[in-house]
């Protein structure tokens, strides 16, 4: 029977077709950039699981840990170890582990920057069983490059939904354990204002640069 | 988690091909075994096909993750339920095609009719946005292959009525 063979001819260009077009759909959609923490929202939907914003999310920050140098500051995220290491010159201020994009999400691969900072926000997206509605995500760092443009949702925060960190688990963001998170959040340029719960980076105030490889 | 939202004020004749041929073709179904063109031993046949690629059709979505057009270009979709689940391949197609097969091992001109609608359905899915031309060529092909399995395993050829 030729029609299997058809069929599975048919399914290969559908998986190339959606491998050609998976950077036009990033890790979310951002409505707004306020980066306000919502205190009424405290559960979310992964994945067909209602999950709870855990009280460490809403937790005021104490320790601001800024650069302890002058020195160049950059994060590298590595895909095949995932790790997340941030570097001020050649001192290595934070390593942890982190979990990025699954197979059919995957975390583009290049040199970004950090094109805004929001203290917390909500995403939505996926469909199907893939679904996911959570406010309230932590310490978020969109980033951007010539090729993958801000719009398009890719960045680094906080998750509390999962705690497989280590393992591929997002829909293309870098996931940080919340404490990492909020280390990476308050060090990370461009500098956060006092008070402020978001921050764009400008050419007097440029997001620290991000390798992923 | 099927996430479906329903939307009437946007119904036009893209709307009707995607979300309501299908029905009809249910409908014109019972109506042509109403007047004695499908026989009766043979209604349980064509559902079952039909109802068989769509079974495989839901499988496959499972399977391949592939993102459905309008969620790539923001646009929203012209059917009449908004589709959340994966594109690859059409359950619509794939039920119409089972449907249009088994009618075909039956009655051959109103097979022939019954592709012709099926057809309209998967190109009123791709232009209401919600899937590419290859998931509806996915959608045909197991269509077919769904209802010609049933016929060969458990028929063997013998049961249907040719005209």
């Amino acid at each position: 029977m030729f029609l299997p063979l058809l069929f599975f001819a048919f399914a290969l260009v559908a998986l190339w077709q959606n491998n050609e077009l998976k950077y036009q759909y990033g890790c979310c959609k951002e409505i707004s950039y306020e980066g306000r923490l919502d205190l009424a929202q405290k559960e979310g939907l992964f994945e067909g699981k209602k999950v709870t914003v855990p009280d460490i999310v809403f937790k005021e920050e104490k320790n601001r840990v800024l650069g302890a140098s002058n020195a160049e500051k950059r994060i590298e995220v590595s895909l095949s170890e995932q790790k997340l290491r941030a570097w001020e010159g050649d001192t290595l201020f934070l390593e942890t582990p982190v979990s990025t994009g699954l197979r059919f999400w995957p975390t583009p691969k290049g040199e970004f920057r950090i094109w805004i900072k929001l203290r917390a926000t909500k995403m939505e997206g996926g469909f199907g069983r893939y679904y996911y509605n959570l406010p309230n995500v932590p310490y978020v760092m969109y980033f951007e490059n010539d090729q993958i443009p801000g719009w398009k949702g890719y960045g680094i925060h906080g998750a509390y939904w999962h705690n497989d960190f280590g393992t591929p688990r997002s829909h293309g963001c870098v996931n940080l354990p919340i404490p990492a998170a909020e280390k990476l959040y308050y060090w990370a340029n461009p500098i956060l204002p006092e008070g402020k719960t978001s921050v764009r980076a400008t050419a007097e105030n440029p997001g620290t640069r991000i390798i992923i490889y | 988690m099927e996430i479906i939202s329903l939307r009437l004020s946007s119904l036009s004749f893209i709307t009707f091909l995607a979300s309501f041929l299908i029905w009809l073709m249910y409908l014109g179904l019972f109506f042509w075994f109403y007047l004695g063109r499908i026989p009766k031993r043979n209604l349980f046949f064509v559902l079952v096909s039909s109802l068989m690629a769509w079974v495989l059709s839901q499988m496959f979505k499972d399977l391949l993750p592939t993102v459905r057009p309008f969620l790539l270009n923001g646009v929203n979709p012209l059917t009449l339920t908004t589709p959340l689940d994966n594109s690859f391949p059409s359950g619509h197609t794939a039920s119409a095609f089972g449907l249009a097969t088994a009618i075909f091992l039956i009655d051959k001109k109103l097979g022939i009719f019954y592709f012709f609608l099926a057809s309209l359905v998967g190109i009123g899915r791709i232009l209401s946005r919600v899937h590419f031309p290859v998931d509806i060529l996915g959608g045909a092909t197991l269509g077919i292959f769904a209802a010609l399995l049933l016929e060969v395993l458990f028929l063997k050829g013998k049961g249907l009525k040719r005209k």
